[in-house]
């Protein structure tokens, strides 16, 4: 077991498993080869970590034992891309508001848990999938900041990736 | 509390995310507003793949690849090599010692030694890149032939020895036995007193294969024979046998029938039939035959035949597995009505030096095979066409090629070092309409009647017209590589390439330039 405390002093005790889900608890854990750790200060404060971090857990503690993507695998990374197909547990489980999915992901790169980074972008991927650039700034509540001259010419880049 | 947009995401983050959505919605995101506009230009793995997909190519992430950034150094260079506005030279390759090469579809074999090399040529209106691969064999080869269907390749061996001349059956993919060959290399025997033999010219069918060459040599006086032999690659049967043929080109049709071709001058006293072709049915017995003459045009006296060349897969077997459960042979049912395209070329100069070249084609034949003999559905149906330059000709080279609609010539100049190639189309039924640019040709897909069945009905020839001149290249013989006047070529012409094969004496080798459209 490992105690892992967040940014808001939230103590967690977790299996030692669930906790290697985490690249960064893992590498963090056997550098200091210890079974107990005091746990890295995640982040530096800019939001509340409890929640997205109880999220994290659950996802963790459903995974325990997968085995770990390997790092520097190219090839493996870019196969990885290829797909935008996302599990049904997974799906469930990031069917999640915005500002929540922000922290997921946010969570999930700062811990180094690249399945469920991936789960999170491939998320957001599949949200502007097809969309035209308007239905995207909806989405996202964006403002569009170019020019009419701007976009004319963007359009007109586009037409000619697209038609090559 | 503060409300946090998903757009807030790292940079870094974003990049991520892209990768996930496909090129079109990127495009479209490029639009959204310039914090996204600058990550995707500012990204140089998202630039590559926006790349790729305005180039139409893939990336093959499962071989072995330099990073991004070299890969989309060598997409950049490849594409400049296309978009150039004279004709691009993505490929010049120099193998020495090569034989062949032969072409079928838009794959090309060679033999390199103990390497047989294929390439699959480019098109730039289809944007496919050229691909190549080298398969390593345990001998020497000296003339390769394939069959791309079925899977398969017949090889001469060099033996060094002049006693036997061995063919081996190998798969295409793999390079090794086919399975379906019984008897994995067919082998015939060279008498005593031969003490050379000219490599031999093969030609492969779904189930024949068959082999055209000379042997030589001194006994009492200056022995020269041809001889053809075509065999029952899957049994290993011999089907064919001749002797003093004086064939210079042979073609397979079909299993069963095969086209060869007569190069000798009218003079010549050995052989009456002199610039003819005979078309052979060899599942008949004794084997008919069927000849067609071609008169010589009245000017010029110093002509070459140039050889034969069929049109591809009308006689493609239904069945196109690779090694499915085929019928091992498949003669012609007796009624059956062929069709074929025949095309020969006669070229010839004349002493003004200007020069002539005549194209006769077939461009189709129909014969209904009856009981007893061949009835020509329509009799040669010669299609001329005399081009004339003025200067001087130093040499015509001997080849020439046509696919589909498009013919060529390789000329040779004296003057400064350059080869010129004309390229012409002619209309004709299997070309395309006249509409139809560069960009879009369904070229050399027979007609859809031809797929998968011998074609009945008849078919009209006359609509053959005039062919037109469309390009001209002139070739610049790079320095270095010999006297021009020694250079031999043999040309071939594609869809989308011109392929040019030369002996360089300069560097003793033989070198092939691929010019792609």
């Amino acid at each position: 077991m490992v105690l892992l405390v967040t940014s808001d002093n939230k103590n967690f005790v977790v299996d030692r498993e669930v906790a290697d889900r985490s690249v960064f608890v893992k590498n963090t854990l056997e550098a200091r080869g210890l079974s107990i750790a005091t746990p890295p200060m995640l982040n530096g404060g800019c939001f509340e970590l409890t929640s997205p971090f109880l999220q994290v857990l659950e996802y963790c503690q459903h995974h325990r034992g997968e085995p770990l993507p390997t790092t520097d695998d190219a090839n493996a990374d870019e196969n990885r891309k290829r797909t935008t197909d996302i599990g049904e547990w997974d799906r469930k489980f990031i069917t999640v508001d915005h500002e929540m999915l922000f922290e997921i992901i946010l969570a999930a790169n700062y811990l180094d848990i690249k399945p469920l980074l991936d789960v999170g972008c491939k998320t957001i991927g599949n949200m502007v999938k097809g969309k035209s650039p308007e239905e995207v700034r909806k989405l996202f509540d964006i403002v569009n900041d170019f020019t009419p001259e701007e976009e004319a010419q963007i359009k007109k880049e586009n037409e000619w990736a697209e038609d090559p | 509390m503060f409300s946090s947009s998903l757009l807030d995401l790292p940079p870094e983050i974003w990049e991520h995310i892209l990768h996930f959505v496909p090129e079109p919605s990127m495009l479209s995101i490029r639009l959204v507003n310039r914090q996204l506009l600058g990550l995707i230009d500012g990204s140089t793995s998202l630039q590559y793949r926006l790349e790729l997909y305005q180039s139409g190519h893939e990336d093959n992430i499962r071989a072995t690849q330099p990073c991004v950034a070299s890969r989309r150094e060598q997409l950049r260079e490849y594409q400049a090599a296309w978009s150039d506005g004279e004709r691009a030279v993505p490929v010049r390759e120099t193998f020495k010692g090569i034989s062949g090469p032969e072409l079928s579809g838009d794959t090309l074999v060679t033999m390199c030694r103990a390497k047989m090399c294929f390439i699959k040529l480019p098109s730039m209106a289809k944007r496919l890149p050229t691909r190549s691969w080298t398969i390593d064999l345990p001998f020497d080869g000296l003339s390769v032939a394939m069959h791309p269907p079925t899977n398969v390749v017949a090889v001469s061996e060099y033996t060094g020895s002049i006693s036997s001349v061995p063919i081996h059956i190998l798969r295409m993919d793999t390079g090794q036995a086919h399975p379906l060959a019984s008897v994995p290399v067919l082998r015939h025997n060279i008498q005593d007193n031969f003490t050379e033999i000219y490599p031999p010219y093969l030609a492969i069918s779904q189930s024949t294969v068959a082999i055209l060459f000379r042997e030589s040599g001194q006994a009492d006086q200056v022995i020269d024979e041809d001889r053809l032999f075509v065999w029952n690659w899957r049994t290993g049967s011999k089907i064919l046998s001749l002797d003093n043929t004086y064939y210079e080109t042979i073609t397979l049709f079909s299993d069963t029938w095969l086209v060869a071709g007569y190069a000798f001058r009218p003079t010549d006293e050995r052989c009456p039939d002199s610039y003819s072709l005979h078309l052979m049915d060899t599942s008949a017995d004794p084997i008919k035959k069927v000849r067609f003459e071609l008169s010589v045009p009245s000017y010029g006296d110093h002509g070459h035949f140039a050889g034969v060349h069929s049109g591809e897969s009308a006689f493609y077997e239904p069945s196109r597995s690779e090694f499915g459960p085929q019928p091992p042979f498949l003669p012609i049912p007796s009624e059956a009505i062929i069709t074929a395209r025949i095309q020969m070329c006669y070229t010839a100069t004349n002493e003004h030096a200007a020069y002539c070249v005549t194209l006769r084609l077939c461009e189709l034949m129909e014969l209904a095979k009856r009981e007893e003999s061949f009835v020509p559905w329509k009799d040669w149906a010669p299609y001329t066409s005399i081009w004339e330059k003025k200067g001087l000709i130093q040499h015509i080279f001997s080849d020439f090629c046509v696919s589909g609609w498009r013919f060529v010539c390789p000329l040779k100049e004296i003057g400064p070092d350059e080869l010129t190639f004309e390229i012409h189309e002619f209309n004709s039924r299997c070309g395309p309409p006249a509409s139809l640019s560069n960009g879009d040709l369904p070229m050399d897909t027979e007609p859809a009647s031809f797929v998968g069945s011998r074609v009945k009905g008849g078919k009209d020839v006359s609509n053959i017209r005039s062919s037109e001149r469309v390009k001209e290249l002139v070739f610049k013989w790079k320095e270095g590589m010999g006297d021009l006047t020694n250079v031999s070529t043999n040309v071939m012409i594609t869809e989308d390439n011109l392929i040019l094969v030369s002996w360089t004496p300069g560097i003793m080798a033989w070198s092939m330039t691929i010019i792609t459209f």
